[in-house]
């Protein structure tokens, strides 16, 4: 079952900048569908567009059954986001910042304390958001996006800036969430973490899907080890080398 | 509305917790009244201030004894509120009230009058004094005023502006929140602390003898002000570019500045330029500065119109405000 459709979606900004010329794709529920690409490809736009941020400029948007723009308010209440760089509210604790968006999504009161003891916060719930590290804010913003328990979740670079280990950390959660029963959009420009992660992929490439795939057919097509050689080499072939 | 709440909480407790929000909210209104107050309170008048009203020449006369600096106007009220001593003169009669402190210069006066108008065959003075008001009395009640301006404009600009630059609106955009819940649990925060904000600068007043009269419609209408300006501050917010957010800051600071030198705020009325009169009289914070006055000092009603205005303004900052300030794109 299709739990995000999308059909030649596009984005234009200032009726100048064409962020997103046309992308097709799906992703199937329960799995996790990473989105692939340079900095500036549209990964950001299509996350954006998903989650009723921003609106689409044209092109067919479902999520969860319900179409974008027209159907956002629902959208919202279903669905979690980790954005890229998340901050929560810096002088209130953990706790706070987690129970805030319980509160918002109507979770149960007692979701705030499972969601600590799930993401191993509990020695943290009295600190406040500012000081904690990379690593544990990552895991807040986690937490807070499955505030309300949804079944779908679009994480916008989860790991972007973070030393190894707490990418590690960031990855097992993933792995998580997803024996949880929920699917997860995820874009990265980190290929190990797509390979790890990741049952199928796009790649995005000036606001255009040009692969769409699983790591493995990826690698096999251009006869590579690893995900990072096979997306090197495809971008050869595309004249971004 | 519940949504509105759980915000305006979650930024009360987020703001209050920092030392630099803490400052801004109690200290820094403390220090400028206490500036204006010591800068400009009655001790620092160089001159007996003098109002005349009905005879204009007069009050150039006073100016040349060196002794009173005579003004015209015809506000009895203001003038004792400012420590003045007021003349009022018709023909032969003249009435001269004074603030009580300065009785032992009302001969003086009397004298530098008569001569005056020693054209005139009679001159019947009446004298009386007022215990009445003090300069701090309107200074203090005043900043009620400008701290309700400062709070909901620099207010919802500068902790919108914080939170865009933190992007934790990013993460709340794409939350079941809407755009006027985010609004309005902006607006309630900057409620709470004009309100907190107040009780220093009142208790400052009772150190300068000022017993401000607290009431049920001062506090509504403080709120009311707040909700105003904050109105104003979505307003500017809502009209600046996000990838820019110093304008919707600058626009703040060069808004909030002369509304908050050009009104009734420290000076008198007629302390003003005729040319600036009727901008400083009609200027909302001028009119909200009236009400507190009527409110906590005179004791009396608020004219309708004054409250009428300030309703009207209010009605249209927050509904544009609201439909100006989005969290994203699709609303």
């Amino acid at each position: 079952m299709r739990i995000v459709d999308v059909e030649n979606l596009w984005k234009v900004y200032n009726r100048r900048k064409e962020a997103l010329r046309g992308i097709t794709f799906h992703v199937e529920s329960g799995e996790i569908f990473s989105l692939l690409g340079p900095n500036g490809a549209g990964k950001t736009t299509t996350v954006k567009i998903l989650s009723c941020i921003t609106k689409p400029t044209n092109g067919k948007v479902e999520v969860m059954g319900f179409n974008v723009p027209e159907q956002c308010d629902k959208v919202r209440e279903r669905v979690g986001v980790v954005p890229q760089e998340f901050q929560g509210f810096s002088d209130l604790t953990v706790e706070e910042n987690i129970r805030y968006f319980v509160k918002l999504y109507k979770g149960d009161k007692s979701q705030v304390e499972e969601l600590m003891k799930s993401l191993d916060l509990i020695e943290y719930r009295k600190t406040r958001f500012r000081n904690l590290s990379g690593g544990y804010k990552r895991r807040v913003a986690i937490a807070c996006s499955l505030a309300g328990d949804p079944k779908l979740l679009f994480m916008d670079e989860p790991t972007v800036g973070l030393d190894p280990r707490s990418r590690r950390d960031v990855w097992n959660l993933i792995t998580d969430v997803k024996k949880r029963g929920i699917s997860v959009l995820l874009t990265t420009h980190y290929l190990d973490e797509a390979q790890k992660l990741s049952d199928r992929i796009g790649i995005i490439f000036n606001g255009k899907i040009v692969r769409l795939s699983t790591p493995g057919e990826l690698m096999e097509e251009f006869r590579k080890q690893t995900l990072e050689e096979a997306y090197l080499a495809l971008m050869e072939s595309l004249g971004d080398a | 509305m519940r949504n509105a709440l759980i915000t305006a909480w979650a930024i009360i407790k987020d703001n209050l917790s920092s030392k630099t929000t803490l400052f801004f909210v109690i200290f820094f209104p403390l220090f400028l009244t206490l500036i204006f107050a010591l800068g400009f309170g009655a001790a620092a008048e160089p001159h007996v201030m003098v109002m005349v009203n009905g005879n204009p020449s007069l009050a150039s006369y006073l100016n040349g004894t060196q002794l009173f600096t005579g003004i015209v106007g015809s506000d009895e009220r203001e003038a004792l509120l400012h420590n003045y001593v007021y003349v009022s003169v018709n023909g032969s009669k003249v009435d001269i009230v004074y603030p009580q402190q300065d009785n032992y210069l009302v001969p003086s006066l009397e004298a530098i009058i008569q001569n005056y108008l020693s054209g005139v065959n009679t001159v019947s003075f009446h004298v009386s004094s007022q215990q009445g008001f003090t300069y701090y009395d309107y200074v203090i009640s005043g900043m009620i005023g400008v701290i309700s301006l400062s709070n909901g404009v620099f207010g919802v600009t500068g902790v919108a502006a914080g939170y865009y630059r933190d992007r934790l609106v990013d993460r709340i955009a794409a939350s079941p929140l809407r755009s006027y819940e985010w609004v309005m649990g902006l607006i309630v925060y900057e409620i709470v602390i004009t309100l907190i904000s107040t009780v220093p600068i009142l208790l400052l007043g009772l150190a300068f003898g000022f017993l401000p009269l607290i009431s049920v419609s001062f506090v509504a209408f403080l709120a009311i002000s707040t909700l105003m300006f904050a109105g104003l501050g979505a307003v500017i917010f809502g009209l600046s570019p996000k990838d820019k957010l110093f304008v919707a800051q600058t626009a703040a600071n060069v808004l909030v500045f002369p509304l908050m030198f050009l009104s009734n705020a420290f000076f008198n009325l007629s302390a003003f330029p005729p040319l600036l009169k009727p901008i400083v009289a009609y200027q909302p914070l001028s009119v909200i500065n009236d009400v507190i006055r009527d409110l906590v000092v005179y004791n009396v009603l608020p004219s309708l119109f004054d409250v009428g205005y300030i309703a009207i303004l209010t009605v249209a900052f927050v509904y544009v405000g609201g439909r100006l300030m989005k969290l994203r794109e699709t609303d």
